[in-house]
């Protein structure tokens, strides 16, 4: 029938769009993590270097 | 200090405003030409043929409506940038006076400006695109306040956001428009009513809607004007 | 809470994998195909349940930004910006499969129909929001205007919907069969178990969205801390 185009392409937006935005999540998800990992290397090293700091 | 009660300082606020504007017609005249600009570019917009086609009474309510919307960003954001440059901003925030009346007087100089510009305009359509304007003056000024009411509360809002965040007319078009939109559909139907001869009754619903959003609006606003202000 | 929030995930996650191929099912097997506009109409078992998790995404923008102004919990901020982002993920497929379903249906792409009108201004308005969000440099002003703006949008968009539907005059231009024919059973069925699955996957990215915006204010604060420490030294 000629509308099932439009029914593939209606199905494969709604596909793609939720898709994109939990690619989007994931990806911020990776990238706090990262951050996180960092931030608590940094702490760590400088705590070794400078053990005196005071711990809040 | 004594205590300054909700009205006064509304008043005083209002007054500052309208005081500044008397000296200077900074906002009238900036606006009125760029009114006058817009409507210009309207006429090319539709071309001769098209206007003459249509007629007055089609075209004129919505072109007078968009150039005020326009103005109306223009006018509103300036008078609260102006706070801004002059770091007064945080001084309306350090009065011991109830924020909203800060709100109210703001949005009342406001709404004295922008009506000051639809009287100039109003004249200038009419001669432009040639509708009548006296026999339906009454009517006509009636739309143009009621509308013009709700325009500036929720105008006088989303221009102090848009002033806090440090931007322009771009992001207050974006907010106020489609907030706006009942009440600018509301104002062409009326005011297209208005310019055909037919009496206020018969667009009663969009009059008591639009009265009833420059109520809604203003409660918003005295609501969460404060939380602009806060530093 | 945030243990609370964290234990949701993997259900969520689960209930949701489920739900869409449920959701598929529904909408080509169990409902049965349109006489007029033929298999095109089945885009209306996500159209419609994406137009409802929208208004939902709205109504969580609205309390939480309430929620927000009144006890400046960031938490309330968190959802209210999950809220606003998700809303306009569903609102842009709506108004995207609205005119893929127009075309064939109607031969038009847009039509200023009223609820796709309301539709494209409501998009405007969470947009609105989301740039209020983004041009604030500090969090708490962001939060606060966003806060205000949202509740604005929230309250309007009964007030525009009600405006347009008069705007357009007294066509019964539904894009959904109206009320009064019933829709048969097959079909509301299919709709019901759609809009049950569109919903549980509301949840799931509202929550994951959630979880981030929450996990970049521990961040942000963990960061702030370490440089204040650094100062202190």
């Amino acid at each position: 029938m000629k509308s099932y185009p439009f029914l593939f392409w209606a199905y494969n937006v709604v596909w793609l769009g939720l898709a994109a935005y939990v690619a989007l999540l994931v990806a911020r998800l990776g990238r706090l993590d990262r951050r996180l990992d960092a931030l608590e290397s940094e702490l760590r090293a400088r705590d070794a270097r400078d053990p005196r700091s005071g711990r809040a | 200090m004594i205590p300054v009660g909700f009205a006064r300082a509304a008043w005083i606020v209002a007054a500052k405003d309208l005081r500044l504007e008397w000296r200077t017609w900074e906002t009238l005249s900036s606006t009125l030409v760029f009114s006058l600009t817009v409507v210009v570019v309207f006429q090319f917009a539709f071309g001769l043929g098209t206007v003459r086609e249509l007629g007055a009474a089609r075209l004129v309510p919505g072109v007078i409506w968009t150039v005020v919307a326009f103005a109306a960003v223009v006018g509103m954001l300036r008078s609260l940038q102006l706070e801004r440059a002059r770091d007064t901003l945080g001084a309306l925030f350090l009065c011991p006076v109830d924020r909203g009346a800060v709100y109210v007087g703001k949005a009342f100089a406001n709404l004295v400006k922008l009506s000051l510009l639809q009287a100039l305009l109003l004249p200038l359509t009419a001669v432009l695109f040639g509708h009548v304007l006296l026999p339906i003056l009454v009517p006509l000024g009636l739309v143009c306040l009621v509308h013009g009411i709700g325009l500036t509360e929720l105008g006088t809002l989303f221009a102090a956001v848009t002033t806090r965040l440090g931007r322009g007319e771009a992001l207050l078009a974006v907010l106020l428009f489609p907030a706006a939109s009942p009440l600018l559909i509301s104002a062409v139907k009326c005011t297209a009513a208005a310019l055909a001869g037919e009496p206020l009754a018969t667009v009663s619903r969009w009059m008591l809607l639009s009265a009833g959003l420059d109520a809604l609006y203003l409660l918003v606003g005295l609501a969460t004007f404060e939380f602009v202000l806060e530093e | 809470m945030r243990r609370a929030v964290r234990a949701l995930t993997l259900p969520l996650w689960a209930l949701a994998t489920l739900a869409m191929p449920l959701a598929l099912w529904a909408a080509f097997l169990l409902a049965p195909e349109e006489r007029v506009m033929g298999a095109a109409q089945k885009i209306f078992y996500f159209h419609v349940p994406a137009a409802l998790v929208t208004y939902a995404a709205v109504a969580v923008l609205l309390a939480a930004s309430i929620g927000y102004l009144w006890t400046r919990d960031r938490r309330w901020d968190n959802l209210s910006r999950s809220a606003t982002e998700v809303g306009l993920l569903f609102c842009t497929l709506v108004l995207v499969t609205g005119p893929i379903w127009a075309r064939p249906a109607w031969g038009t792409w847009w039509t200023w129909e009223a609820r796709l009108t309301t539709t494209l201004l409501l998009w405007l308005l969470l947009l609105g929001c989301l740039m209020v969000r983004g041009y604030a440099d500090d969090r708490d002003l962001g939060a606060r205007l966003a806060s205000i703006v949202g509740i604005v949008a929230a309250l309007d968009i009964p007030i525009i919907h009600k405006a347009v539907v008069w705007w357009r005059g007294q066509h019964p231009v539904v894009f959904a069969p109206d009320k009064s024919e019933s829709l048969a059973p097959g079909m509301a069925a299919a709709l019901a178990v759609c809009t049950a699955a569109f919903f549980v996957l509301f949840a799931l990215l509202l929550l994951l969205r959630y979880r981030v915006a929450a996990l970049d204010e521990r961040l942000h604060a963990a960061a702030e801390a370490a440089r204040g420490r650094e100062e202190i030294r």
